[in-house]
């Protein structure tokens, strides 16, 4: 009997074909396992796409802290938009008149996680302390101008200690 | 009939092996992969410590003590302009101790080999000073800036460098070069 035959017939057969799913399960659970670990324990948040981080080889690991983004078309405090960049640079009308290098609504945001933060540290006994940390995304294309003013509104709120963020390029 | 018989009476054969139903458990799996897809990071996000001079009203008195402590000693200013021309000054209040300066490459870009270079020559010649001011100009893209930080940090080949510990007074060494990074021109400073 040819093979094509007995495959003919066998196919023909009535009885029911069992999928062997062992296998299968194995080979998700690793990948399950192995996604699960990449996803790593830091609570960072990722930059979207339209943000180019610059690579740093000696860089730290990010710690929590408030996070502003500045992307190439606006600026960001704690995922809320807070001013708008034209080719990566403030507008006028986004500047205090008295003060060329304070962004007001930048410094309102700021001020505001300041005050829940001293809050907190209040209310803790100094147990959870206000350090003025800040983590900043910012696009590697952005001109030092737009940073420095940003750096400068955070500086007037209280914000000193800035962890830039980097891809790391050592792993 | 007990409930024991019947079980053993629908089952059949209570010898006969019991075949377990994986098919919810892939379902389960398949949902959860693409959840996870989604939800995970394959680019490794870092950090680099940098300061800047804070304003405010009880702030500035601190500054002012630390601002005159700092004069006294020594740090590595590094200039940068647009054209990522750098400029290397190790001073100690007005008094330069030690001066280089590296232009950018024929392509434009930073020379981060130059530019170590020269910062291994400093830090040998003060090897117990980790400060260094920064002060880019406007034009500077960020990634230059990074970039500096970066090269300022760690020696190359991880060299390392005689410290002393002033209250041990015992010397270690360190690969870490300029790690106390400010900020110098966000309140206007040392443009």
């Amino acid at each position: 009997m040819s093979v094509v035959k007995r495959m003919l017939k066998d196919a023909q057969s009535t009885k029911p074909v069992v999928i062997q799913l062992t296998a299968m399960v194995d080979m998700f659970t690793i990948l399950v396992v192995f996604l699960l670990k990449s996803m790593g324990a830091t609570a960072i948040k990722i930059p979207p796409p339209e943000l180019r981080l610059p690579t740093a080889f000696y860089a730290e690991e990010p710690k929590e802290a408030l996070l502003i983004m500045m992307a190439p078309s606006y600026v960001s405090v704690n995922d809320k938009k807070v001013a708008t960049l034209k080719d990566g640079q403030f507008m006028a009308t986004d500047l205090a008149k008295n003060d060329l290098y304070l962004v007001p609504s930048i410094e309102k945001d700021l001020l505001e996680q300041a005050e829940i933060s001293k809050k907190v540290e209040k209310e803790t006994k100094g147990l959870v302390k206000f350090k003025g940390t800040v983590f900043i995304q910012i696009d590697k294309s952005i001109d030092y101008a737009t940073i420095k003013r940003v750096l400068y509104t955070a500086s007037v709120a209280g914000f000193g200690d800035l962890r830039l963020a980097t891809i790391n390029g050592a792993e | 009939m007990s409930i024991v018989d019947d079980i053993v009476h629908k089952s059949g054969n209570p010898e006969e092996d019991m075949e377990l139903d994986l098919a919810p458990l892939l379902g389960l799996m398949a949902a959860l992969i693409p959840v996870l897809l989604m939800a995970s990071a394959f680019v490794k996000l870092a950090s680099l410590s940098a300061k800047v001079p804070v304003l405010g009203e009880a702030q500035a008195a601190i500054d002012k003590n630390v601002k005159d402590n700092q004069e006294k000693k020594i740090g590595l200013y590094v200039e940068i302009n647009g054209e990522n021309f750098i400029l290397l000054n190790l001073k100690q209040g007005d008094k330069v101790l030690g001066t280089a300066s590296v232009p950018a490459k024929e392509d434009k870009q930073l020379d981060e080999e130059k530019f170590v270079d020269e910062v291994v020559k400093m830090k040998k010649s003060y090897p117990d000073v980790f400060r260094a001011r920064l002060n880019p100009t406007e034009k500077v893209k960020y990634e230059a800036i990074v970039g500096l930080i970066d090269n300022m940090k760690v020696s190359p080949n991880n060299e390392e460098f005689p410290v002393v510990d002033k209250e041990t007074g015992k010397t270690f060494s360190t690969p870490v070069m300029y790690d106390d990074v400010t900020f110098g021109n966000i309140m206007g400073e040392d443009e």
